[in-house]
């Protein structure tokens, strides 16, 4: 069985980092960490061009895909099989991520309740600018730690 | 006095420039200052670009002054004029667009080689016209129809896009008004640049050599435009490191001038505040970018 240690990042394709940056900082309450070549020694050194953002303990990097991105219709708020990164957030700032999606003006699926004996309470589906599919949920269980991340330094 | 055994964090340049606050109110692009190595022979090229020998210039004891609206081009005679030709750095003028053939014609006849070229900001994607003044400064041609100002924009390089932004459009004050380099589409436009089938001008697109498989890909050249006033100045990304002036040195040619209605005490005692250095002589502050660059700031 493999050892490993956590998940260390993902990359997220988007079709403007912009765009994108802001999405995931007003929204989500992300903060961008590193840009990569914006600068001239990152271009001489042939760097992919991405951002580096943080939300709570997840790194992700928000990229420029080699093509253009199929876009998913507006009314669909899961990706193909189910595919979406979901977020934990506590109960109230699930009901305030959903203000702030209203304000931004992004459409959502949800709130939408989970069985009552599992740990999961509510839910709400949504995409970010780049098409990609987010879930947010709150946990019936929000005191209990399953698996303390620390962010290595650098 | 940190607590015993904490370790102090060194803030990052983008960190510090975060923290800073704007300076109140939004600057104006107003002039530009060029060097030159003879004035007369720069007056008599601007003056054919400008379609005015006479009413607009203004002799200075070691400069020449043209003016035209609230814009002005100051051009210093120096043995060794510091134009960065082979960058991305350059002057828009506005050039009334009935006179425009005629300008490029005589610049043609006149031995200049004007480049037919287009750029990426939303106003320039059309071919414009493209000439080196005989110092090597470089001037685009933008036309236009009964503008009463001189100047569209004014673009200069810098190293690190994400500080340059910070100082024009955070510190200055100034508004992002367009930023290339960031969406797929530029990077798709390039494609048809590598191709041969897009005019680009040289500075707005460039080959990188991919590091994990060594690949020769086309990108765009990242730009941010940033407005002051009715002007633009465009930071464009170096490609490469250029020799820039001691760090201590504030004042210096080639410079942007932009002008503020915040009196100089104010503004002054605003960058003092910000920790930016900079120097003053009456109401006039001098300041450099973190590219190298400097910017006068004429205050109200």
């Amino acid at each position: 069985m493999a050892n490993l240690e956590s998940l260390s990042h993902s990359a997220i394709c988007v079709d403007n980092l912009r765009e994108a940056e802001r999405f995931y900082e007003e929204v989500l309450g992300a903060r961008v960490v590193n840009r990569v070549n914006f600068n001239t020694d990152d271009a001489r050194r042939g760097r992919s061009v991405h951002s580096s953002m943080v939300l709570g303990d997840f790194l992700f990097a928000l990229m420029l895909p080699k093509d253009r991105m199929p876009m998913p219709p507006d009314d669909q708020y899961r990706g193909t099989n189910g595919f979406r990164h979901g977020f934990a957030v506590s109960r109230d700032e699930f009901d305030e991520i959903l203000e702030r999606l209203k304000r931004h003006n992004v459409s959502f699926q949800g709130p939408s309740d989970h069985p009552e004996k599992g740990p999961l309470g509510q839910s709400a589906y949504f995409k970010d600018p780049g098409g990609n599919f987010l879930e947010i949920c709150w946990r019936r269980d929000e005191n209990r730690v399953y698996n303390p991340v620390t962010l290595a330094e650098g | 006095m940190l607590p015993a055994g904490a370790k102090a964090v060194q803030r990052t340049p983008i960190e510090s420039a975060l923290e800073r606050q704007p300076l109140p109110g939004q600057p104006r692009l107003c002039g530009i200052v060029l060097e030159v190595e003879d004035v007369d022979a720069a007056r008599t090229f601007y003056a054919q670009v400008f379609g005015d020998a006479g009413s607009g210039w203004r002799q200075g004891k070691h400069s020449l002054t043209y003016c035209r609206g609230q814009h002005w081009l100051e051009l210093v005679e120096r043995a060794r004029p510091h134009t960065l030709t082979l960058s991305g750095q350059h002057q828009a003028y506005y050039v009334d667009a009935r006179r425009l053939p005629d300008v490029v014609r005589q610049l043609r006849e006149a031995g200049h080689e004007v480049s037919e070229w287009r750029e990426d900001h939303p106003a320039e994607r059309s071919v414009n016209a493209y000439v080196l003044d005989p110092s090597g400064n470089r001037v685009q041609l933008a036309p236009s129809t009964n503008e009463p100002l001189l100047l569209h924009h004014a673009c200069i390089e810098l190293h690190d896009l994400e500080l340059a932004e910070l100082f024009y459009a955070r510190t200055l004050g100034g508004a992002v008004d367009y930023c290339h380099g960031w969406a797929m589409d530029d990077y798709a436009e390039a494609a048809a640049w590598a191709e041969g089938r897009d005019p680009c001008a040289p500075w707005t697109r460039r080959f990188d050599v991919r590091y994990w498989d060594k690949l020769r890909i086309a990108r765009p050249n990242m730009q941010t435009f940033v407005r002051f006033g009715e002007g633009l100045v465009g930071l464009i990304l170096a490609t490469e490191h250029r020799q820039e002036p001691p760090p201590d040195q504030q004042w210096g040619t080639p410079r942007l001038i932009l002008d503020s209605d915040v009196p100089a005490q104010q503004a002054a005692a605003h960058f003092a505040s910000q920790d930016l250095a900079f120097e003053r002589e009456g109401s006039r502050l001098f300041l450099r970018d973190p590219g190298g660059n400097y910017v006068e700031l004429v205050c109200g």
